[in-house]
């Protein structure tokens, strides 16, 4: 465990986004960092169950942007020699089943285009060629991008922890952060299970403790923690790691191949959400509870194109809690309000995808003089500077998880 | 566990095959020959099946190996592990469970990197893992150390005793008899061929014996007086008592960095190890009569240093019940590959021993392709990793066999560097310029236990080689002395090559039959050609030298000494007035290569060295220092140069000689990586790696140089006509890479258009054309001519990655051989 002593910068919470923003901090010349995480080993919650797939294809401009740098950043990884993310770019297939869904896909692709991301309409026997397995037929239209893939989460945080080490941050495990300290509207230090740490700035990346920790700086910002689940079945024929991700909106699913089994998961149409004060700070989250309606409802969704789901055996099942938020979007930067109290969390399970950019983003929310629109766009300040009712900001973020692949999103 | 075999009382008097030794080998081949249909089988078993080392084996089955013919071998052990029990109705206890293999550090992920390419292209599963995803197919592995895996997701495991019994089984209901209880006492050798097989219980006249003996295979062949280079070796494992959380779909799991495997066992593991230091087995008198289904004492001593490494790996086993640590004798080999063939000494005596540990793994392949070589009479694949002729006199020795085999099992784990040399038992064969090259700053390999310079290192350079998978140490030492030879003149020390001489008034007939090429050629004329099996498969390439009318002199590559000698002798027609005798010994041969090499020669000796009268590829004695000197004018470097054959005892006179007149030349010293290097410029193929018997001279490009033209018959002639009629699926071609930072060994896939057509049989850097360079061959089933290979875009996959590579049907230096011709 590294040593504690004081730091420019604490970053709280060691997941996916936490060693992300570490990383970029560190890119950026910032290394006097202390990142802390309360338990033991570092990616240990909802990162660990994250199912690491990597999309860049988004409905703005700068939702795509923020996915490529992200990429741009796993393939720099993975081509080093040491602490690779397990990155993968085998690219992936959107496939459409109806003609709504094909018209969303023309428009994500003219944003892709405008992005700069290269992406192209294919046949369905050129799908079937990357997918053998698979039953093409009722698919309207399939939007293949090339440069898309998957990683290992817990490999992609250990790959950010180690780059940033070696730039001289310190990551500490096992440390609890119980509250921050302030005076005079900004933050001067956190207090933790090891004692005070003085700081001048706290980055929020505590996951499904970002509302906890944000309450500690007396800021109350609408985090919710959403179940998510997704199974690996058994080996089953054609699988191999090299396959391309695939995403069925209108089946509400996601796939891709792990080793050798199915990797399958969606949105279901029932979430289950907590409300932040279900569980205190510092405890871990509820234990979740397998739900095998759910695993069940994915499979009747992809049985038209793999009519085998059915028949495969489960051999893990994944659980954890994401954290959404009413609008969908990030929230990323300081508040007004508390200077010197960062955040960045509210991922609506892009954490681990999305980590790179995020970081980038957190940079420059804090070192660019006059961020761009798209950023201040992510502030928290959005919620804190209007009322907002706790049961419907959770319902709305039920409903962000429910129409996750929804039309127009 | 004794099984319903026929009792040890009637020995059949006669039988086609007798296989001694009734382990999963013998059995194993016992079973393919009766699916060959020879049935006229009989197996012999001193005391019962499975009773030497097949029962304490392990039973993992991984297929990826160092050499890529025999992991083939062991991708077709696993198919028939698959069906075994169906057909014959007994358990194997296989299991596709799948097989793991970890990465601590980068150099070893690269050499997985590497394997993964060569099991892609022969269409073996393997797909590379992050530590992650590691740990996702064995959770109770600590992965904090990992940088990659790799998961073949066909491998698997199997009761050994019930694989053995299973095969056994198969055998015999196809008609082969096993007789427990019978040990063999000697041989009937008539003429240099197996009469017959003495027992305890009687004679049995036959054809065919196989030594099928295991840890007593070298015991069996000396009775025979057949060399077969085996030495036992104790081998470890423990077992443990049930494990939580170990399931039985568990993949086999090996992690060489650490030294050990884990196999799932009843609940708990199976873990061993192949340690830095083994310890061979050798009792002072032999190994016991009645050593029989037992096993060594175990050594908790010796096991201590690979039980922490794997308690690293799994912590769950420093707390795990132990039930047993078996210790039991293996037979290993000097090279760690096993053996199997026709023994050069006795015909008929076939061998299939020494199977390193994984004997398991191993007797399918093996069984079968010893069984197509008995029934076909030649191999049936290109099986040099593993052909008993490989092996030389040296073998004999006991204590170079125990050290040398210490050194090979030691190594088992560790990384397999290319171009690495073994140390044990070393020098033992030098030639008389050893001295001289060793203070001249040589850096020394071995080949069939020839010492021989790989590289020189200049002043304050230490002549050591460091092995990498990327560029070593010895890369631009090696650079400078290719470039010398190109732009000077190099002195090479080629003692080590094989030198036979053929006599008598039959040698012409017999050499004509045996030679591709035509070789009836006036005195003093030097002959390039291949030597042709019936399938027109490549068994040899070597230069002939016709001294006389009677008498030719043949000069082959250092690591074939047996094989061809062995080849040659087989192959003169009965009846032929000849003998071929072995003189590699007694000369010493010096290359003298370079633009400048006329200019050195021309001082030393009075002949006319001028192309007129010296022209390329013809051979005339020269005095040199007092030496009568046999210069042949021929070169495996490409440049001007002369091949000095030289009576050992003035080799030194001469070496001297023409180092002090080459001065003002910059004569220099060179070594065995730039012949590499150099060869490889200007597309000269090797035996054993570019061309094999699974090669013709047709798809090699080799067809000028076989008599295709003359009436002549030869030995493959009628194979070739028909290959020319019906068209090659295959063709030897030259690839040229520009990326500086791509290193290429041999073994990349090539690809066309993004087809998979082949892989590299050779790879290197040419030091003067200053590109990545390789040689292959690229198939088509739907045949392959000119257009074909010249259209395309062509890649070669290197570790995994794809890089752009250019074909081309020429080589990349001088092809029109006209520096060879100044």
């Amino acid at each position: 465990m590294d040593k504690l002593g004081d730091a420019e910068i604490v970053v709280i919470g060691g997941g996916g986004v936490g060693c992300g923003v570490v990383h970029s901090l560190c890119q950026a010349g910032k290394t006097d960092v202390l990142l802390l995480e309360k338990n033991e080993t570092l990616a240990s919650e909802t990162t660990s169950q994250a199912a690491g797939l990597v999309g860049q294809v988004r409905t703005s401009v700068d939702r795509v942007k923020l996915a490529m740098w992200s990429v741009k950043t796993f393939s720099e990884m993975e081509a080093e020699p040491e602490a690779k993310p397990g990155w993968r770019q085998v690219g992936s297939l959107r496939v459409a089943l109806t003609d709504e869904r094909m018209a969303e896909f023309e428009q994500m692709k003219t944003t892709a285009d405008k992005a700069g991301l290269e992406t192209a309409f294919i046949s369905n026997d050129e799908a079937k060629a990357k997918w053998p397995m698979f039953d093409f037929s009722p698919a309207k239209t399939v939007l293949w991008c090339p440069s898309d893939g998957y990683l290992q989460p817990n490999d992609l945080a250990m790959a950010y922890a180690h780059r940033a080490r070696q730039k001289g941050a310190h990551l500490a495990t096992g440390v609890t952060v119980k509250g921050i300290r302030m005076e005079n509207g900004r933050v001067t230090g956190v207090d933790t299970s090891q004692g005070a740490i003085a700081c001048d700035t706290v980055i929020n990346a505590a996951g499904a403790h970002a509302w906890h920790v944000s309450k500690m700086a007396g800021l109350e910002l609408p985090i919710f923690p959403v179940r998510h689940e997704y199974f690996v079945s058994v080996d089953a024929k054609g699988m191999k790691p090299e396959l391309p991700v695939m995403r069925v909106p209108d089946a509400s699913l996601y796939l891709r191949a792990e080793i050798n089994g199915l990797l399958l998961g969606g949105w279901e149409p029932e979430s289950l959400s907590l409300a932040p004060d279900d569980f205190e700070n510092g405890q871990t989250p509820p234990r979740i509870e397998e739900d095998w309606d759910v695993m069940g409802w994915f499979i009747e969704q992809i049985a038209p194109l793999y009519g085998k789901a059915a028949d495969l055996g489960v051999r893990s099942i994944f659980k954890g809690w994401p954290t959404f938020v009413p609008d969908g979007k990030f929230i990323i930067g300081e508040s007004r309000r508390l200077k010197g109290f960062v955040m960045a969390g509210g991922c609506n399970a892009h954490g681990v995808s999305g980590s790179a950019g995020i970081g980038r983003h957190v940079v420059e929310s804090m070192l660019e003089p006059l961020p761009s629109d798209y950023v201040r766009s992510l502030s928290p300040d959005r919620f804190l500077d209007n009322e907002w009712n706790s049961a419907k900001a959770q319902a709305k973020a039920k409903r962000i998880y429910e129409t996750y692949y929804g039309l127009g999103h | 566990m004794a099984s319903d075999t026929d009792q040890a009382v009637q020995l059949p008097p006669r039988a086609r095959v007798v296989i001694i030794g009734g382990g999963v080998v013998g059995c194993s081949v016992a079973y393919h020959l009766t699916r060959l249909g020879w049935k006229d089988v009989v197996v012999l078993e001193r005391k019962t099946l499975t009773g030497g080392s097949t029962f304490h084996a392990a039973g993992l089955v991984g297929q990826l190996r160092s050499s890529a013919s025999i992991t083939q071998l062991l991708k077709y052990s696993v198919d028939l592990y698959g069906k075994l029990e169906s057909e014959t109705g007994q358990a194997t206890g296989w299991k596709a469970n799948g097989g793991l293999r970890l990465a601590c550090n980068n150099e070893r992920l690269a050499e997985i990197k590497r394997q993964a390419t060569s099991a892609h292209s022969f269409g073996l599963e393997m797909h590379l893992l992050s530590p992650s995803e590691a740990k996702e197919l064995w959770p109770m592995m600590d992965v904090s150390d990992l940088v990659g895996a790799a998961f073949l997701p066909t491998d698997g495991q199997a009761s050994p005793s019930d694989l053995c019994q299973a095969l056994a089984k198969g055998a015999k209901m196809e008609g082969a008899q096993i007789i427990e209880g019978c040990r063999v006492t000697g041989f009937d050798i008539r003429d240099g061929r197996v009469a017959g097989v003495q027992t305890e219980l009687g004679d049995i006249e036959c054809e065919i014996a196989v030594n099928c003996c295991g840890i007593w295979a070298r015991e069996c062949g000396r009775l025979a007086n057949v060399s077969v280079p085996v030495q036992a070796m104790q081998h470890q494992y423990l077992i443990t008592e049930p494990i939580e959380g170990v399931t039985a779909d568990l993949p086999t799991l090996r992690d060489p960095d650490r030294l050990c495997y884990f196999k799932e066992e009843v609940g708990g593991f199976a873990m061993g190890g192949y340690e830095l230091e083994p310890m061979s087995w050798t009792p002072p008198d032999g190994i016991p009569r009645d050593f029989h289904f037992q096993l060594l004492e175990s050594d908790w001593d010796q096991f201590e240093g690979l039980f922490l490494q794997a308690v690293g790996r799994v912590p769950e086993l420093e707390n795990a019940g132990i039930r047993q640590l078996i210790n039991g004798p293996e037979a290993f080999t000097p090279d760690g590959s096993f053996i199997l063939g026709e023994s050069p000494e006795v015909r008929g005596f076939f061998v299939g021993a020494g199977f390193n540990a994984y004997g398991i793994a191993a007797n399918g392949g093996a069984g079968r392709a010893l069984a197509e070589w008995i029934v076909g009479g030649e191999p049936s694949m290109d099986l040099w990793p593993v052909d008993i002729r490989r092996f030389g006199e040296y073998h004999r020795d006991t204590k170079f066999l125990i050290e040398r085999t210490i050194e090979a099992t030691g190594k088992h784990y560790t990384m397999a560097w290319p171009s690495e040399e073994h140390e044990s038992g070393r020098p033992l064969k030098m030639s008389p310029l050893y001295e001289r090259l060793k203070s001249g700053g040589g850096c020394f390999g071995s080949k069939f236990g020839w010492e021989r310079p790989n590289w020189f290192a200049p002043d304050g350079v230490k002549p050591m080689d460091e092995p990498s998978y990327g560029r070593a140490n010895w890369f631009e030492h090696v650079a400078s002395e290719h470039r010398h030879t190109r732009e000077a003149v190099s002195l090479f020390d080629e003692s080590s090559f094989a030198k036979y001489l053929l006599a008598g008034p039959g040698a012409e007939k017999a050499l004509s039959w045996i030679c591709a090429n035509d070789i009836a050629v006036p005195p003093g004329r030097l002959v390039y050609t291949q030597l042709c099996n019936q399938c027109g498969g490549i068994e040899a390439d070597l230069t002939v030298c016709r001294l006389d009318a009677d008498q030719f002199y043949i000069v082959t590559g250092t690591g074939s000494a047996t094989r061809d000698f062995n080849w040659i002798e087989r192959n003169i027609p009965d009846g032929s007035d000849v003998v071929l005798t072995d003189v590699s010994m007694a000369t010493a041969v010096l290359g003298l290569m370079g633009p400048l090499a006329r200019e050195v020669l021309t001082q030393a000796t009075d002949a006319d060295l001028s192309s007129d009268v010296f022209p390329f590829a013809t051979s005339r004695e020269l005095q040199i220092a007092g030496a009568t000197v046999r210069a042949m004018r021929v070169t495996f470097v490409g440049e001007l140069g002369w091949e000095l054959h030289i009576p050992s005892e003035s080799a030194g006179a001469v070496y001297d000689r023409l180092m002090e007149l080459g001065q003002l030349n910059g004569i220099a010293n060179a070594g065995y990586r730039a012949i590499d290097s150099l060869r490889l410029e200007k597309g000269y193929r090797i035996w054993g790696a570019d061309v094999t018997p699974d090669h013709t001279p047709l798809e090699a490009g080799l067809g000028w140089a076989a008599k295709l033209k003359t009436d002549t018959p030869f030995l493959g002639r009628e194979a070739l006509e028909k290959q020319k009629a019906d068209g090659l699926a295959k063709r030897l071609v030259f690839f040229t890479v520009d990326d500086p930072e791509v290193v290429l060994l041999g073994r990349e896939t090539i690809y066309r258009s993004g087809k998979r057509v082949g892989w590299l049989t050779s790879g290197g850097f040419g030091h003067t054309v200053g590109q990545g360079l390789g040689i292959g061959y690229v198939r088509n089933a739907g045949g392959v001519d000119r257009d074909f290979l010249l259209s395309g875009d062509y890649e070669l996959e290197v570790a995994c990655e794809r890089v752009p590579a250019k074909l081309s049907m020429q080589p990349a230096y001088d092809p029109k051989s006209e520096r060879v011709k100044m």
